[in-house]
């Protein structure tokens, strides 16, 4: 039923700007993927791409085992929900969102029947006649919703639908689009350079920078094991240190980094190498007993700042190579600032990154 | 204490300006146009057999004399009929080609639309005189001057620059987004002028076809140079009473003639289309 999307080879360039080099993945039916970037990294290029509206320069898209390379926008079975969410202002709520089965001749009963079925299902009954800009903006970011997902699209795209709402209502609608795709089982491609609704919404998650796919992954991996510079920065807050491998063997590698000596896990690493580490501030746990343990990181600083967040503590610890840590643990900790503080990092925890 | 004073003084004075303002606007506005139509009013109606002068402050007798006069033995009706008939034209012809140049300019972002866009001006800037000579010449050279043809060509050509420009911001405040999401939702091309680029443009068109149908209702240079004499229109009949057999009271009433359906067009559209509609035209979507 679902659709798979191939995107193969693709390049765009604009005049002298290279939006897209060589961007090929593939997204199984019924997989919600973000495309996630900071602005101008390609992403909603790549959207508008697959939806038609810009034609690559190079290489294929593929719905299912059919190209769409020569396929017009209006006969690619597409909806898109847009950032500024495109209601017709001169239409209601109703001819909105009946749009799309009106152009695909169904007929007037079903039509009926199905507007109805989606106003139910985002919530919108009674507001048949209103139009859009007698609607508050998580009422037409609904209909942009309902107007999209009523064609039962191949593949549903979204260009940074949320960036117009509140941060309370944007945390509620996102729950809502996952739960609607997922009962609909449409193969989505959602675009955002909000690094939590990437994490909180996808099943894969694509990070972009500078018109390259930079990492494909699961939301966990890719905050756990991120596998550039770029993608740790990016996605969270992270502790990036460079180090140099001194001793590699067996399961653990010793690693000298601007913050001392660490132990970290060997991924093949060999002696000499340079690498980079990320530690995730809430990876760093204070350590108020005395023994060490032979396996842990046990590292001290002086606490500069400490931050209170509400649901946790952050703290800014310089070490004595002047290397700054950012910490962030339990809220209730008790930590002055200008005191040292002893830390442990686990080993398993410290993600390696080449260059 | 002083300070509220001075705080009382500047809330006096904006008391007084916000009276001031509208009523200063208002009396402008009468002097310079509820004044001279009264006065028309006034010679239109007086009878030629009571002479309106020094010292009375308003006709002693008033007569429709002048009116029937004009409307019996001139070819004022004719003249409406024409005047009507070509502004019509001339409206569907700014329309045709307003629409695809607009689009092609507003829209399209053709290169060197910026530059295109100025010389669509020019005809705006024009003395309608020396354009009318050589435009005539032109014409009658191509054997049209004398026929609606040639008075809707030259209607046309100064009437356009309205039309255009009103049509091109509205095109350019289209966004594509609006464009995209139709062709998304599966429409072709003539579903998308009809349902989308037709209704946003609607305002501009109505508040554009306004201008052109009143700028070709006033317009004399031209329609004299290429229409006179066989086609006469309401502006020509009362140049002739202008000239040298000045004739004040059949001016006004032929003037009036001229003013009435003009008045009427704009109040009956400021009360069909909503302001929004003027606004809309004037770029803000």
């Amino acid at each position: 039923m679902a659709t798979r999307l191939i995107v193969n080879g693709i390049d765009k360039a604009f005049d002298d700007f290279q939006a897209l080099s060589n961007v090929s993945f593939t997204i199984e039916p019924g997989q919600f993927v973000t495309l996630l970037g900071p602005s101008g990294c390609g992403k909603t290029t790549l959207l508008r791409v697959i939806a038609g509206f810009l034609e690559p320069d190079q290489g294929e898209i593929f719905f299912g085992d059919q190209v769409m390379n020569e396929v017009p926008p209006n006969k690619r079975n597409t909806a898109m929900c847009f950032q500024s969410y495109a209601l017709f202002p001169h239409k209601t709520v109703y001819e909105n969102i009946n749009f799309g089965l009106r152009m695909r001749k169904i007929k007037v009963e079903e039509q009926e029947k199905r507007v109805r079925e989606v106003m139910e299902m985002v919530d919108l009954v009674g507001l048949e006649h209103r139009k859009p800009y007698e609607l508050s903006g998580g009422q037409q970011q609904r209909v942009a919703l309902a107007r999209a997902i009523i064609v039962r699209p191949e593949i549903l795209l979204f260009d940074e639908p949320l960036s117009n709402l509140d941060a309370k209502l944007r945390e509620k609608v996102r729950v809502d689009i996952r739960n609607i795709q997922r009962s609909l089982g449409i193969t989505t491609v959602y675009v955002t350079h909000d690094q939590a609704e990437a994490l909180a919404i996808s099943d894969v998650v694509i990070a972009m920078n500078k018109g390259k796919i930079v990492q494909k992954s699961d939301p966990k991996t890719i905050y756990n094991h991120p596998s550039t510079k770029f993608v740790a920065d990016f996605i969270g807050s992270a502790n990036i240190i460079s180090g140099t491998c001194l001793e590699a063997a067996g399961s653990t590698a010793v690693v000298n980094t601007s913050l001392g000596i660490l132990q970290v896990q060997n991924t093949g690493l060999i002696q000499g190498d340079t690498i980079f580490l990320c530690i995730r501030p809430e990876d760093i746990v204070p350590d108020v007993s005395e023994n060490v343990l032979p396996d842990q990181n046990v590292l001290t600083g002086e606490v500069l700042n400490a931050v209170y967040m509400g649901s946790s503590l952050d703290l800014f610890i310089r070490m004595d190579t002047q290397h700054i840590v950012r910490a962030s643990v339990a809220k209730d900790t008790w930590v002055s600032e200008g005191s040292q503080i002893r830390f442990i990092v686990h080993p398993d925890k410290i993600c390696i990154m080449k260059g | 204490m002083n300070g509220q004073l001075i705080k009382s003084q500047k809330k006096l004075t904006r008391r007084l300006l916000e009276l001031l303002l509208p009523f200063g606007l208002l009396s402008i506005i009468m002097v310079w146009i509820g004044l001279p139509i009264l006065y028309a009013l006034l010679w239109s109606l007086v009878n030629p057999e009571y002479p309106w002068s020094y010292p009375d402050l308003f006709p002693t007798n008033l007569s429709l004399f002048q009116w029937e006069y004009v409307f019996k033995y001139t070819t004022i009706v004719k003249s409406i009929g024409n005047s009507f008939f070509l502004a019509f034209l001339t409206t569907i012809a700014c329309f045709m080609l307003a629409l695809p140049t607009a689009y092609a300019l507003g829209k399209r972002k053709l290169k060197g639309s910026e530059f295109f866009k100025i010389i669509i001006l020019l005809p705006m800037v024009f003395p309608g005189m020396a354009m009318g000579l050589f435009l005539g010449r032109m014409l009658h050279v191509m054997g049209v001057s004398g026929t609606y043809w040639g008075v809707v060509i030259v209607h046309t050509l100064v009437a356009l620059p309205y039309m255009l420009r009103i049509l091109i911001v509205n095109f350019e405040s289209m966004p594509q987004d609006l464009i995209d999401a139709a062709s998304n939702l599966g429409a072709g091309n003539w579903v998308k002028f009809t349902e989308i680029y037709f209704p946003m443009i609607l305002p501009g068109l109505v508040a554009g076809a306004m201008f052109t149908f009143i700028t070709s209702m006033e317009e004399f240079n031209l329609t004299f140079i290429v229409g006179a004499p066989d086609i006469t229109t309401i502006p020509t009949v009362l140049y002739s009473y202008l000239g040298e057999n000045f004739l004040r009271t059949r001016a006004s009433v032929v003037s009036l003639i001229l003013l009435i359906p003009n008045l009427l067009f704009l109040i009956v559209a400021e009360r069909k289309i909503k302001t929004e509609y003027m606004g809309a035209a004037l770029g803000k979507m």
